[in-house]
Order: C-alpha cells, then structure tokens, then sequence
C-alpha cells in the first residue's frame, strides 16, 4: 500500500495492434499507446467508452506491457466491455494509465515466490512471473512457481504463457483442470514452499489466502502476501472516493479506516486490510 | 475580439463560468497530471467536516444510462487535514487567478459552524454550504429540505462566514422555489443546484441492491433537464446569484444552463468520462459567444426569450 512516488498519470489515445478472444466471452487486446512505457504489473488502465450512455471508465489490468505495446486480457460482462471487444485492428481507443500502486517486486529478492492467480486476476500474474523471471539472475527471486485457478477446462486461458517463466501448477472447481479444488487446496497439497504471494482473483479466493498467510506467520513463518482488490470505481485516481476497501489501521490519507483502491492500492499486503 | 468571459458571484470575479462540482474532482491535485487547474474559474473541493467521516460501505458506485449513482456518504479527513494537506495547494492555484470554493458538510449546525470558522483566514473566496447530500443520514439533506431549518443555517453559517456563502440545494423537494428563497431570506449569497436525484438500482440477477446504501444520487447527462428547469424556476424565485449544475457534458449544456438563469456553472460527473471536460467546455463556450457576437458572457443569464 504504497502510492508510487513518480506517479504520473496520462491520457493517451491508442491504437489497437490486434484482438483475439482466448476463450469464451475472454478477449485479449493488444495496443500500441506510450502508457506502457511506465506499466508496473499490477497497475491497471481506464478505457472509456464511445457510447455516451456509458460514462465511466473500465478499469482493467495490464496483462503485460513492453516498450509502447501494452496487453489487456479481460472478460467481456456488459455493454462497456462488449463495445471494446469489438474494437479491431487499426482502430483507437481512449484511455488513462498507468493507475494504481503495482506489486512490490523488491519484496521477492532471494525468495520463494507463488504468483496466484484465480479467474480474471490471471491476466496480471503473466507480467508480473515475466518480469520475475528476468530478474532471477540479478537478485530476484530464488524459485518461482505459478498457482493458476480455474472455473473448469472450458474457461482455460493464458495457461501455456506461463510455462516460459516458471513451474505451473492448476487447480479448477471441477477437477477437469489440475487439482480438484482451489488454489490454496494446491498449493497446500503441493507443499509448495514460499516467502512471498502475489496474488490476484476473487475475493473469497484472497481471503482464503489472507488467512493461509496468517497460518503461517503463526507458526513463525516470515510470509509476505500481497493480494490485488477489486472495487467499482468511477475517477480511477483518487478524487471521488467510490472505491475504498477497510484498512486495519487509520489510513493517512483518509484518516479513517478506509485506502482507495486505486491509489494505495490495488495491491496490499494483507495484514494492510480488514477482512471481517 | 474574444468575448469577455469573466462573471461575478457575490462580488468575486471568476475568469470563466466553469467550476468543478464538489465531490467529483477531490482537491483539484488528483487532477493535476489530466487537465490545467489554471485553466477553470474555480475549483469547488471535496466536502469538508468538523472530523474524519468514515462515509458509506461499499459499492458507493453504479453506472446508469447516460449517469451515475453514487454514495459515497462524503468520507472526507477532515477540516484539520484539508487546511494541513490541501489549502498549500489549493493557495498556489488561487494565486494563479483560479477561485477556490470550499465545500462545507456537517450533521449538526454547530458541526457547520466549526469548518465555517476554521476557514476564516485562509485564502479561499467563496463557502458552498452542503445542504443537500442524499448519502449521509444526518443532517445534511435535512436541513435542504425544510424551508424553516434551511433559513436558519443559512443564517447561522452567514453569520461566522468570513467569505460569501452559497447554499447548494437539493433537487429532492417538490417545490424548489420555496428552498430557494429560504436561502435568500437567511442571507445566502448565492445558491447552486442541482445536487444529486436520488435513485436506486437493482440487479436482477442477484435480486441484490447495486449499492450497499441502497439509495444514491443520479448524476449526469441523465439530469440535465431537470436541472434546466430547476434552476430556471429558482433563479426566477430569486434575486442572488444561481450556479447551474447537474449533467453538463458541453458547452452547449453549460450556454443552456446560463441562458435558464445560471450566473455560473459546475461540471461533475462528465470528469469522470473525459479528464479534461471543464477546459474543452470553457473553449466550447468561447467558440459560441464568438459565432453569435456575445461581448459579455454574462449577457447570457437568464436570457432565454418567450
């Protein structure tokens, strides 16, 4: 829950390079925008809609970004997301960005390292284990391991993006997918050893690892876990106050127990946030 | 020759008629990276409260066609932080020819009072009174919509206001005519309207409440008719200044606005959609005085014919 210190928040109208949907009602769009110079993974965009009917803003994830391409992989739920799963080769698309804090990669020097994923929060999780794997010669993280968790083998996505940067492990609801069961089943089954989480996806599933932290700090363990939230927003930078999350401790910059989402955060380190 | 764009509310003069609307553009410094502050006749903040407010649980937000619900329930830090963190800012913007309005919130009258007096010596030029949140359960919309509590705040805060005061009201009454004149009797110096309509929206799907205080306020180009027509009605039930709010999304809107009798106007929640809504509004407003030989913006208050 650091806000960054350089932020810099730019408009910029991007051109789309390409789009493809992975699965379905799953679309990944490629654009070609200067925003992805400064992209942290974890941080998100605001893409605005053309349809005066639809004022606010879609917040959605960096899936990965390099020198002026960025990659969005989102899932298409509405009318705002059907308007720019329709968008195609060549034409553009209004946006903010960089938002939000990112994860705090320095954390994972020397560490193990599980990168979580469930559903929609996948997508962050590519950049986030390529950047990592970069870096693992140059003091990054000692081993790297994704935990990928998925409705069932229908709604499969990126999966195979991930082999380059580390071991895979998956878990679906059904079973038709690795472990039969959720991610922290897996990871438990697995006893796959780590320092630090990063972790993306539903709410139940961030609790569920919220709390698999806290099992093991008690047994002594020092185990950092930060964890993406989600939250309706309508400004994405800090000025409205729609999307806060319940912080354990007076927050210092709403002096109650309240961090907007898109500012602090949307990544915490779990002990930042009141869970009941 | 450009048209003179500047316009006077309670004896302040404003480079341009276009403010932000309190609540939609935090303290201007969000803002700062998207658009040129330097650039609007006045920033109107965030409501301010005597302490911390905690505001409501979420979601605070939902999107509606053409609009927006929202209940944030005016979480803000505080008037002890805002004058620390804020005001230095907020200062430096003022000394570049941009007016600050802050806006005040409270439960209570005294809770009123205590911002109104924590702001006597700081540079700000005008008070917008928060008479009128749908979102938070005391106060607030109370005194907004009772013509008798309402003339007695405006009263009390006139009395300990340093700057001029502006009584924003509620478009949640039946009759807008008697509010405003409520405020004029107890010394307003001006008043702004529209504040949110309140609504609520439910998802079917999950036959649960879109927002976790059930009911919020409708804002955006949705209302911009009702505003029209209330601000109309209340600046014709007046003799102080009115501040037109409620959907402008364009010069256009904002020429609407004026010529219904607004002095000044506020744009809110097209911000959220466009960053930088309030300059190409300014620059929609000079291109219009240009094509129809306006001198004087403020020729337009008022000045619909028939």
């Amino acid at each position: 829950m650091n806000e960054s210190k350089d932020r810099r928040i730019r408009e910029a109208t991007a051109r789309v390079i390409r789009q493809e949907e992975l699965t379905e009602g799953i679309c990944s769009l490629v654009l070609e925008t200067g925003l992805a110079d400064d992209a942290q993974p974890g941080q998100f965009v605001n893409l605005y809609c053309t349809d005066g009917a639809r004022l606010l803003p879609r917040p959605i994830s960096i899936c990965d970004a390099s020198e002026g391409t960025l990659r969005l992989v989102y899932r298409v739920v509405g009318g705002g997301t059907g308007e720019l799963s329709a968008l195609a080769a060549g034409d553009t698309v209004r946006m903010t960005g960089c938002l939000g804090n990112g994860y705090d990669l320095t954390a994972a020097a020397g560490k193990r390292v599980i990168a979580v994923g469930g559903g929609l929060g996948i997508p962050p999780m590519l950049f986030l284990m390529r950047l990592l794997e970069a870096d693992r010669s140059a003091g990054g993280p000692a081993s790297l391991t994704a935990v990928l968790g998925y409705r069932d083998l229908r709604t499969v996505f990126l999966r195979d993006d991930f082999d380059r940067f580390g071991s895979v492990v998956t878990a679906s609801d059904d079973g038709s997918v690795g472990y039969h069961g959720t991610v922290v089943d897996a990871i438990r089954e697995e006893k796959l050893a780590c320092d630090v989480l990063y972790a993306c996806g539903p709410m139940p599933m961030l609790r569920a690892l919220a709390r698999f932290a806290e099992e093991q700090r008690q047994t002594g363990k020092d185990i950092k876990c930060y964890v993406s939230l989600e939250e309706r927003m309508a400004c994405g930078i800090g000025a409205c106050l729609g999307c806060v999350t319940r912080t354990a401790a007076v927050d210092e910059h709403s002096r109650v127990h309240n961090a907007r989402i898109c500012v602090e955060g949307p990544v915490f380190e779990v002990s930042e946030i009141a869970w009941d | 020759m450009a048209a003179d764009l500047t316009v006077t509310i309670a004896g302040v003069t404003l480079k341009n008629p276009v403010m932000s609307a309190s609540g939609t553009f935090g303290n201007g410094r969000e803002y700062e990276d998207l658009i040129d502050l330097t650039r609007l006749g006045a920033l109107v903040t965030k409501g301010v409260s005597a302490v911390p407010w905690e505001g409501n649980p979420t979601p605070r937000i939902a999107e509606t066609p053409a609009g927006m619900l929202n209940a944030i329930g005016l979480q803000n830090p505080g008037i002890d932080v805002f004058i620390e963190r804020e005001m230095p800012f907020l200062a430096a913007l003022r000394g570049k020819g941009t007016r600050i309005i802050v806006n005040v919130c409270g439960h209570s009258v005294e809770e009123y009072l205590t911002v109104i007096d924590r702001l006597r010596d700081q540079p700000v030029d005008l008070l917008e009174i928060n008479v009128s949140c749908p979102n938070v359960r005391e106060g607030a919309i109370a005194f907004g919509q009772d013509p008798v509590m309402l003339k007695e705040v405006t009263e009390a805060c006139k009395e300990h206001a340093a700057q001029p005061i502006i009584m924003k009201l509620t478009p949640n009454v039946t009759d807008i005519r008697v509010l405003a004149r409520a405020a004029e009797e107890g010394g307003a110096d001006a008043i702004s309207l529209i504040n949110t309509l309140t609504g609520m929206k439910i998802d079917v799907e999950k036959r649960r409440f879109l927002l976790a205080n059930r009911t919020g306020g409708l804002s955006g180009p949705a209302i911009h008719p009702v505003a029209v027509r209330m601000v109309y009605e209340a600046s014709h039930a007046v003799s102080i200044p009115v501040i037109g709010m409620g959907g402008i999304a364009s010069g256009t809107d904002a020429v609407e606005m004026m010529l219904a009798g607004a002095a000044a106007v506020a744009v809110g929640t097209m911000t959220f959609h466009e960053p930088g809504a309030m300059v190409r509004i300014i620059d929609e407003i000079a291109a219009y005085a240009e094509r129809h030989g306006i001198r004087q913006i403020r020729e337009l208050t008022g000045a619909v014919q028939g």
